[in-house]
């Protein structure tokens, strides 16, 4: 994706809240799709992961050198904090939907629209929130293999097969032809 | 033909808006850090300028002031004597001077 302006970095870095609030409103929508979808939760549940994510940006701002992208930075922070709730929520959690044993039911897509909602969240509920996170950012945020690599820390060849294989299941789920 | 899967995938990225109230509560969270670090940040200043005040007044300089009295010297180095045994080869030649003149 294109990267804001380093004027607007450099004036956060000094601690302008202004151009903080520009980096805010510029990359939290991306942030946003790939945390809601790996808390998998309510909204206020993912508010508070992309809360936590900017306030630690903000303050590890001063750090950042430029080395990389400030976007693969952002979505590091983001995998870290969605991922820590996502698995704080699933510890609490009675009844975590399997998908071995509940996968015929699950995959049977409703056609109205609230029902659909929450067949998706039950859908993602069999998935690992490592797994949701890697399957949106790839999919819906359109991240590339790198950037996720960069993102999550694992190398590119494992983040291929882990897709791979949870493309593989939503296949076998809903019982498609699916092709990458 | 859409398949299941894809449909799924377009469902995926049907999120909800962003809660207004995100950025406001990020900023106070921001602002609490910040005051968090400057009240630590104080309070390790307060407790140098303590340390420094306290390491001050135990100078070597000082302590000439609130030197022990010759007095209160002398006992001291009898009783050093006395505990480092100092003291025996004086009380035995005194004791060996007392046996002859009693014969």
């Amino acid at each position: 994706m294109q990267e804001i302006d380093r004027i607007t970095v450099a004036q956060a870095r000094k601690g302008d809240l202004k151009a903080f609030r520009r980096i805010y409103d510029y990359y939290s929508p991306f942030a946003w799709k790939v945390i809601f979808r790996t808390v998998n939760r309510d909204a206020n549940s993912a508010a508070e992961a992309l809360q936590e994510t900017f306030v630690r940006f903000h303050g590890a701002l001063r750090k950042f050198r430029g080395d990389s992208a400030l976007s693969t930075w952002i979505y590091r922070i983001a995998y870290n904090a969605a991922i820590t709730h996502a698995e704080r929520h699933r510890r609490y959690t009675i009844g975590h939907v399997d998908l071995e044993t509940a996968e015929a039911a699950l995959f049977t897509m409703p056609a109205d629209a609230g029902g659909a909602k929450d067949q998706v969240r039950r859908i993602l509920d069999s998935l690992s929130p490592d797994d949701r996170f890697i399957l949106v950012a790839r999919e819906i945020d359109g991240m590339t293999f790198e950037e996720i690599a960069s993102a999550t820390g694992k190398n590119e060849g494992a983040l291929r097969t882990q897709l791979h294989r949870i493309k593989e299941r939503l296949k076998k789920g809903f019982g498609d032809d699916y092709q990458n | 033909m859409t398949t299941k899967t894809e449909q799924f995938l377009t469902r995926l990225a049907e999120v909800p808006d962003i809660p207004s109230q995100v950025f406001p509560a990020t900023v106070r969270a921001i602002r609490r850090q910040r005051t968090f670090s400057r009240m630590v940040g104080a309070a390790a200043a307060l407790f140098l300028i303590a340390a420094g005040i306290t390491s001050y007044y135990q100078l070597p300089h000082l302590m000439n002031r609130t030197a022990v009295s010759d007095e209160v010297s002398t006992e001291l180095q009898t009783a050093s004597d006395y505990l480092n045994g100092n003291d025996i080869e004086y009380n035995m030649s005194r004791a060996v001077l007392v046996d002859l003149s009693d014969f």
